[in-house]
């Protein structure tokens, strides 16, 4: 009696425990994504205030990293000043707004695919003076 | 028959107490360990994402401006005009409403109140900023924020037991002033 009162309660708490931790990593999981995504969008940000923009080139790599960051990952739209076509002192856009879907538990025996936003918005005053 | 019942008894109690202390380690410590973590994290994102808002508004602002044609050691940092560009940039850099509440969008949960815009001219270069380790050698400027950000594990029941609707972060950086300008 005292055995299986005993197997009930560990099963119970190893349960709750493993309810806990796979929880906690579904948290976490987008957390670390949108560490990521911001890191990524912040090396080409500054590689756009320095040009005043990005070619279409360098939006493509960028584009092409964020999605390679995970094949959960969708780019829903951006908006990137081109370098070399705004005047000195006009506002760079640089916008990216992407979605990463991520299977999550929703009951005991069930789970569904729940998006969350990836937005990157910054805009600034160019400093570049095109000849 | 009767030692049979009292080991019996004894075992029983035990089993009852190691799970009750694995529940008290798991919810008293483990708990909030692993919350205070991701907090942490969290913050840190906050704080990047923050400083990275705060730069290129500040160099816009200088840009907008044309600071850069006068001596920077004679304009005043602190007047109306650097102020209303500087705030303009960050409403935009933080998703904030032109007057720094905050919206649904916003990088923080509250609303965001500039302490302090201070230049620093060229006295006491170089300057290693203690937190980053980034050492300065031009002119550079303090800038100090004050943010609201609620926690996101907990956030309502933390909340209520604190009375309060977010809790305020001081946000310090140094940003250095541009060689164009």
């Amino acid at each position: 009696m005292s055995n299986m009162m005993s197997t009930i309660l560990y099963t119970v708490y190893i349960i709750i425990f493993l309810a806990f931790v796979v929880s906690i990593i579904e948290f976490t999981v987008p957390i670390i994504v949108k560490a990521d995504f911001d890191r990524e969008c912040d090396y080409y940000l500054d590689k756009s205030v320095d040009a005043g923009g990005l070619t279409v080139s360098e939006t493509m790599q960028l584009v092409a990293k964020i999605e390679a960051m995970s094949p959960n990952i969708n780019i829903v739209s951006y908006d990137i000043t081109r370098s070399g076509s705004v005047a000195y002192k006009d506002d760079v856009h640089f916008v990216i707004n992407a979605t990463y879907s991520l299977s999550t538990i929703t009951s005991t025996f069930t789970r569904s695919n729940k998006n969350y936003p990836l937005y990157y918005e910054k805009q600034f005053a160019n400093r570049r003076i095109i000849n | 028959m009767n030692v049979f019942s009292k080991v019996q008894n004894e075992e029983k109690g035990n089993v009852n107490v190691s799970v009750v202390i694995s529940i008290v380690v798991f919810v008293m410590i483990m708990l909030p360990i692993l919350t205070l973590g991701i907090e942490r994290y969290r913050i840190n994102i906050i704080r990047n994402d923050t400083s990275t808002a705060v730069e290129i508004s500040l160099l816009s602002s200088l840009t907008a401006l044309d600071i850069y044609e006068a001596s920077s050691e004679a304009y005043n940092f602190e007047s109306d005009e650097f102020i209303s560009t500087f705030t303009h940039y960050l409403s935009l850099n933080m998703r904030l409403n032109p007057d720094l509440t905050d919206t649904e969008r916003s990088l923080v949960d509250g609303d965001v109140t500039i302490n302090e815009i201070r230049y620093v001219g060229t006295d006491n270069l170089p300057y290693m900023n203690p937190n980053t380790g980034e050492v300065f050698v031009r002119p550079y400027f303090n800038i100090e924020l004050n943010l609201i950000i609620s926690p996101s594990i907990y956030r309502k029941m933390i909340l209520d037991v604190s009375g309060v609707d977010g809790f305020h972060y001081t946000f310090f950086d140094d940003v250095s002033m541009p060689i164009d300008n």
